[in-house]
C-alpha cells in the first residue's frame, strides 16, 4: 500500500561544463515533493530552469545528481533500460510544438507509445479506437499532422500522452503556440484528465494557464524561489 | 556563364573536404573507364593500320559440326585465287621457323611463306627493295627473302645496302629483295617471308586434304561481305561436287579481318567496359548523394537568389556548371588513374591479347575521357540541380518545411537501392567469373605439368633430309640430355599439346571403307618411348614405346581412352590395325591405350588422340620435354654438342605454356574481382552516408520516439529497418540484372551454370551484410540520440 508523495526530489542538481574546473548551473539543490492528483504549473523566467527540470522528471536528462523517486522507486538507483520502463510506464509527455511525427496519420502517431510497451496488437487497434473517441477525433484518424490546425494538433498529442495510461503527464509550454479560445480548450481538458486522477506538471509563462492547477513552482537561476 | 563558372569554383574551394573526395572517387570512375576503353579502343575499335583496313578479309574453310574454321588447303585456294573475281589481291600463308646461320650465332627464326601478292592485300611497301614478283613464287626461283624491320634493325644494324646481299636461311642461300615497314608483321613477330612457291605435288588434287594455309584478301571497291561470302560459297559447293572424296562437307567463310583477329575477346572486353561503367555509375550516385547533401544545406542561399529573380532554368544551370566542372576535375585526375591502371592493364592482359601494340592513352581516350566527364557530371548533378531549383521559397526561407526534404529523402534512397543493384551485378559477375576460373584451374590436363620443362628446336629440312638423320640427331640429344644432373625422364614430340596441332584422318582395319573426307579424325603425334613419363601421362593398358619399336619393327601405335571409348565401344583395342593417314598406306597395330590430354586447353573437349613411335615417323620439329627433380640444367650446351650450328628455340615450363592457355579468363576474372570490389567500398560509403544523413535528418523524431517510449533497441531497429529496406530492394533488383547479365556472361563461363545458385546466394549475402554493417554506425548514433537535446534542438 503505497502512502509516499508520488514524486520526491532531494538536493538535485544539474550543471554543464563550461570549461576547465568550471560549470554553470542550471538546476540548484532541488527539494520537491508532488502529491498522487496535483496539478502544478512551474513558472519563471526563461533561462530559471524549468524545462530541464521537465525532462529531469521525464527521466531524458541523465547528468544530474541527488535523489529523485517516483512512486517510491530510487530513479537515481535504477539503469538506463529501468528508468525507460518505469517512464513508459507512468508518465506521458505534451510539447509546445506538438512533436507529432510528420509521416505518420492522427492514427499511427497515436499508436507509436503502445508500439513501444508491451500492447498486443489487438489491445493497441482497441485503446487507439478508444483514445479517438474520448478526444472525439475518429474522423481525423487518417489525416497527416500538416493537415490539422495547432489546435488539433496539440489535441492529438495529448490524447497521445495519455493513450498508455500515464499515473504523470509533463506538459512543455502546452499551450504556447496556440491562440487563446484554443489554449483555453486545452487547459479544460488538461483539468478533466486531472480530475480523473491523472498528476500533471506543466511549464508555463501564463498566469492564467497557471490558474488551473492547484499548485505553483517558481523558478529562478535554477533555485525554487517559493 | 563565366559567372556560373567563377562562383563554382568558389563553391569547391569553399568546401576542399567535399570537393577532394568527389574528385578522387570520380578519378577513380573515370580513370577505370577510360584504361579499359583504352584497350577496347586499341584492340576492337581502332581501325586496322592499313589502306582501306575495312576491305582486308580473312577466309577460312569449316568442317560443320566439329571444326567451325579450319585452315584451307593449297588446291583449294588455288581453285579460289584462279575463280574469284571480287579481290583486287588474294593470297596464300603459313607460318613456320627457319634457321639464320653465318650471321653470328645460329637463330631460329619466325618465318612466313607467302604466295606473290600478300604484301598488296594488306597495301604496305616496303621501307626498302620491293616485295615478290609472281614468277619468285614458284619453286627454285623462290630464293628471295623480305625482311621484318626490327630484325634488319637487329641483325645487320639497320643496313641500307642490305639489299641484294644473300643470307643463309637452313642452309640454303636466300637473296634480300625487300625490308618490310617498321610494324607490320610484327603482333606475331615476324622475321622473313619468303615466296610459298607451291610444289606440283602441293598443287595436285591429292592435297585437297592437307588444310594448313591462311587466306587473306583485299575486296575490290564496292564489294561487299556478303557478296564475298557467296562467291566463294558457291566456288566451295561446285568443288565439293567435283572432289567428293576429298571436298565433301567443307565449308567456308570470308570475314573482314579486324572482326576474325578480335573475335575470341570481344565478349571478354566488352563485359568488363559494362563491369567498369557499373562502377562509375556507383560512383556517380555517390556523388549525386553529396551534392543532394550540399543542397539541403544550401537551401537558403538558393532560395535567396530565386526570391531576387533567379529562374529555375538559371538555378540548374549554375548547379550543372558546379557538377560538371567537378566531373571535369574527377576526369583530368582520372587520366592520371588511366595511364596508371593502362600500365597494369597491359602487364595482366593475356599474351595473346590481339593487338596489343595498338593500346594506347590516344585522343580518342582522351576526347572519351572529355565526353564521359561531361555526360558524368550532368548524370549525378542533374537530379539534385532540378530539386534545388524546384525550392519553395517561402518555405525555404521560414526553414520550417520538411516537405522538399522528403523528395531528397526518397531520391537518396532511391540512388542507394541504385547503387546496391550495380554492385550486385558486379559482385555476381565477378563471382561466376570466379568460380569458372577455379573450375579450369581443377581440370586435370591429362599430363603433369610440375617440374616440366619444354625445349624447341627445328631441324634444318636440307642438313637433316633423311628421316634417320633425324633420328639420329633426336637419340643424340635425347642421350645427352638424360645425362644431365636431376633429369629424371626425357623425350620428344614432333608437336606439343597447346602449342600446335596434326589432325589426321584415320580407318580402322576391317570396317566398312569410306571417302577421305568422311574419315574419322584424330590429334597425332610422332613421340619417342620417354615421351609419356616426361610429360606425366598415365598408361591405361597395354604398353608404351620401347627403343625397340624403330623403323625396322613392325609398326605400332598408342590411341587414348576416347578413340578407345568411341570407336571400339564394345571390344578390345589392343591388337586391333589402325592407318592414319600421313603418308603412304601403312597399318599399325594398336600396342597400348594411355590417358586422354587437354590438348587444345583445359577449358575445350578432349579429342581422340593417337602416338606413333618417332623412329618409325620421324619429323623435323621436335618439342623436348624433360622432367627434372629441380630446375633444369645447362640445356643449349648439350645441343651444341650434338649440332654446334642447332638454333635453339624457346625454353619454357610446362607449366607457363599451361598456364597461358587459362590466361584471357584470368584476366577477365581477377579484373572483374577488382572492379567488383571497389564497387562493394564505394557502394557501402555511399549507404553509409545516405543513412548517417538520415539519422542527422531524423534527430527530432528519434528525441520524440525516445521521449514517448522508445528503447535503444527500438532506435536500432528503425534505422536497421529503414536501410535493410533500401538494401533489399536493391539487392532484389540487383538480382534480377545480374541474372540478365548472367545470360550475356553465360558463354564464357567454363561449366558454371550462369545462374549458378551457390555464386547467386553468396554474392547477395555478402553484398546483404557488408551494406547492412554500413548501416550499423549510424543506428548505432541513432541510439545515442539525447531526447533532451533533439527535441531542444526542434
Amino acid at each position: 500500500m503505497k502512502t509516499g508523495p508520488l514524486i520526491r526530489l532531494e538536493h538535485i542538481e544539474r550543471s554543464y561544463p563550461l570549461g576547465k574546473q568550471q560549470f554553470v548551473y542550471i538546476l540548484r539543490d532541488i527539494d520537491l515533493t508532488v502529491e498522487d492528483g496535483d496539478f502544478v504549473s512551474v513558472m519563471g523566467p526563461s533561462g530559471a530552469g524549468k524545462s530541464t527540470l521537465l525532462h529531469l522528471l521525464g527521466m531524458h536528462d541523465v547528468g544530474w545528481t541527488g535523489e529523485y523517486y517516483l512512486d517510491e522507486t530510487a530513479v537515481h538507483r535504477l539503469k538506463p533500460k529501468e528508468r525507460t520502463i518505469l517512464r513508459n510506464e507512468q508518465i506521458g509527455f505534451v510539447f509546445q510544438n506538438y512533436n507529432l511525427l510528420d509521416d505518420l496519420t492522427v492514427y499511427e502517431n497515436l499508436d507509436i507509445p503502445l508500439s513501444y510497451r508491451r500492447y498486443s496488437k489487438s489491445e493497441r487497434t482497441a485503446l487507439v479506437a478508444d483514445t479517438l473517441d474520448r478526444f472525439s477525433i475518429v474522423g481525423k484518424k487518417d489525416l497527416y499532422p500538416r493537415q490539422l490546425s495547432g489546435g488539433q494538433q496539440q489535441l492529438v498529442s495529448i490524447a497521445r500522452a495519455v493513450i498508455a495510461s500515464p499515473k504523470l503527464i509533463l506538459a512543455d509550454e502546452p499551450t504556447g503556440n496556440l491562440h487563446s479560445s484554443q489554449a483555453e480548450e486545452i487547459m479544460q481538458l488538461f483539468k478533466r484528465l486531472n480530475s480523473d486522477g491523472t498528476t500533471i506538471i506543466q511549464v508555463t509563462h501564463s498566469e492564467t494557464n497557471a490558474a488551473y492547477g492547484n499548485r505553483i513552482i517558481q523558478l529562478r537561476d535554477g533555485w525554487i524561489v517559493h | 556563364m563565366p559567372a556560373d563558372l567563377r562562383y563554382a569554383i568558389r563553391q569547391l574551394c569553399k568546401s576542399p573536404g567535399f570537393a577532394a573526395i568527389a574528385i578522387l572517387t570520380l578519378a577513380l570512375g573515370i580513370g577505370a573507364c577510360a584504361a579499359i576503353f583504352s584497350v577496347v579502343n586499341g584492340v576492337l575499335l581502332r581501325p586496322l593500320d592499313y589502306p582501306q583496313p575495312d576491305r582486308i578479309v580473312v577466309i577460312r574453310e569449316t568442317q560443320l559440326p566439329q571444326f567451325p574454321e579450319f585452315s584451307v588447303s593449297p588446291p583449294n585456294y588455288l581453285n579460289w585465287e584462279k575463280q574469284t573475281k571480287l579481290y583486287s589481291a588474294i593470297a596464300a600463308y603459313s607460318g613456320s621457323q627457319i634457321n639464320l646461320t653465318g650471321e653470328g650465332e645460329p637463330q631460329r627464326l619466325i618465318e612466313v611463306k607467302a604466295t606473290a601478292h600478300y604484301f598488296d592485300v594488306y597495301g604496305v611497301h616496303p621501307v626498302l627493295g620491293r616485295t615478290f614478283l609472281p614468277e619468285e613464287d614458284v619453286p627454285g626461283k623462290n630464293h628471295v627473302v623480305v625482311l621484318g624491320n626490327p630484325f634488319w634493325e637487329r641483325v645487320f644494324g639497320g643496313d641500307k645496302k642490305i639489299i641484294g646481299r644473300s643470307v643463309q636461311l637452313d642452309g640454303e642461300t636466300y637473296t634480300v629483295v625487300g625490308v618490310a615497314p617498321p610494324d607490320f608483321g610484327q603482333a606475331s613477330q615476324v622475321d622473313v617471308w619468303t615466296p610459298m612457291a607451291f610444289s606440283a605435288e602441293e598443287r595436285s588434287n591429292k592435297e585437297r586434304g592437307a588444310h594448313y594455309l591462311k587466306v587473306a584478301a583485299r575486296l575490290k571497291t564496292g564489294v561487299s561481305v556478303a557478296q564475298a561470302n557467296a562467291e566463294l560459297k558457291l566456288l566451295t559447293a561446285q568443288l565439293a561436287k567435283q572432289y567428293p572424296d576429298s571436298n565433301k562437307g567443307w565449308g567456308v567463310f570470308v570475314m573482314p579481318m579486324l572482326d576474325y583477329s578480335v573475335r575470341d575477346v570481344r565478349a571478354v572486353l566488352y563485359t568488363l567496359l559494362g563491369a567498369v561503367g557499373c562502377v562509375l555509375l556507383i560512383a556517380c550516385a555517390n556523388i549525386a548523394n553529396l551534392l543532394l547533401a550540399r543542397a539541403t544545406a544550401r537551401r537558403r542561399e538558393l532560395s535567396i537568389r530565386a526570391a531576387l529573380g533567379a529562374g529555375r532554368a538559371r538555378l540548374v544551370r549554375q548547379l550543372l556548371t558546379e557538377s560538371v566542372l567537378l566531373a571535369l576535375l574527377g576526369g583530368a585526375a582520372g587520366l592520371l588513374v588511366a595511364r596508371w591502371g593502362l600500365d597494369v592493364l597491359l602487364a595482366l592482359a593475356p599474351p595473346d591479347l590481339p593487338r596489343a601494340a595498338d593500346i594506347h592513352l590516344d585522343a580518342t581516350v582522351l576526347f572519351f575521357s572529355l565526353a564521359l566527364s561531361v555526360l558524368t557530371g550532368v548524370v549525378f548533378g542533374v537530379a539534385p540541380a532540378w530539386l534545388a531549383a524546384h525550392t519553395d521559397v517561402n518555405e525555404a526561407l521560414k526553414q520550417g518545411s520538411r516537405g522538399s526534404t522528403d523528395t531528397r529523402g526518397r531520391l537518396r534512397g532511391a540512388l542507394v537501392v541504385i547503387e546496391v543493384a550495380f554492385a550486385l551485378v558486379l559482385l555476381g559477375g565477378a563471382g561466376l567469373f570466379a568460380r569458372s576460373f577455379m573450375r579450369l584451374t581443377h581440370v586435370d590436363p591429362g599430363f603433369n605439368p610440375a617440374n616440366a620443362t619444354v625445349l624447341r628446336l627445328a631441324l634444318p629440312e636440307k642438313k637433316y633430309e633423311q628421316d634417320e638423320q633425324q633420328v639420329a640427331f633426336a637419340d643424340a640429344l635425347l642421350e645427352r640430355l638424360r645425362a644431365l644432373p636431376g633429369v629424371q625422364a626425357v623425350g620428344l614430340t614432333h608437336t606439343l599439346p597447346l602449342l600446335g596441332d596434326w589432325v589426321l584422318g584415320f580407318n580402322i582395319e576391317g570396317r566398312p571403307p569410306m571417302a577421305p573426307s568422311d574419315l574419322p579424325s584424330t590429334n597425332y603425334y610422332a613421340v619417342t618411348p620417354d615421351y609419356f613419363r616426361a610429360m606425366g601421362i598415365r598408361l591405361v593398358r597395354g604398353r608404351l614405346f620401347t627403343a625397340q619399336d624403330n623403323a625396322k619393327a613392325p609398326r605400332v601405335l598408342i590411341i587414348n581412352e576416347t578413340l578407345a571409348r568411341q570407336y571400339f565401344p564394345n571390344e578390345d583395342p589392343i591388337g586391333k590395325r589402325i592407318n592414319v593417314t600421313n603418308g603412304p598406306d601403312t597399318w599399325r597395330q594398336i600396342v597400348g591405350i594411355v590417358g586422354d590430354i587437354k590438348q587444345y586447353g583445359v577449358d575445350k573437349e578432349t579429342t581422340s588422340q593417337t602416338y606413333e613411335p618417332f623412329a618409325q615417323k620421324p619429323f623435323s620439329s621436335l618439342n623436348v620435354v624433360l622432367r627434372t627433380t629441380g630446375a633444369p640444367g645447362a640445356l643449349r650446351p648439350a645441343v651444341y654438342s650434338v649440332d654446334k650450328d642447332q638454333p635453339i628455340g624457346a625454353i619454357r615450363p610446362l607449366e607457363e605454356i599451361l598456364s597461358e592457355t587459362i590466361a584471357k579468363q584470368r584476366f577477365a576474372m581477377m579484373l572483374l574481382v577488382v572492379f567488383s570490389v571497389v564497387a562493394l567500398v564505394i557502394a557501402s560509403v555511399g549507404i553509409y552516408g545516405v543513412m548517417a544523413y538520415s539519422v542527422v535528418q531524423r534527430t527530432g523524431e528519434f528525441g520524440i520516439r525516445m521521449a514517448l517510449g522508445a528503447q535503444r533497441s527500438d532506435m536500432l531497429r528503425l534505422v536497421l529497418t529503414h536501410g535493410g529496406k533500401l538494401v533489399g530492394l536493391g539487392l532484389l533488383l540487383g538480382l534480377g540484372a545480374t541474372f540478365i547479365a548472367a545470360r550475356v556472361m553465360g558463354s564464357m563461363l567454363f561449366q558454371t551454370n550462369a545462374h549458378d545458385p551457390l555464386t547467386f546466394a553468396c554474392t547477395t549475402l555478402l553484398l546483404g551484410a557488408v551494406a547492412l554493417l554500413a548501416c550499423l554506425l549510424p543506428a548505432h548514433r541513432a541510439t545515442r540520440v539525447n531526447p533532451m537535446e533533439a527535441l531542444r534542438a526542434e
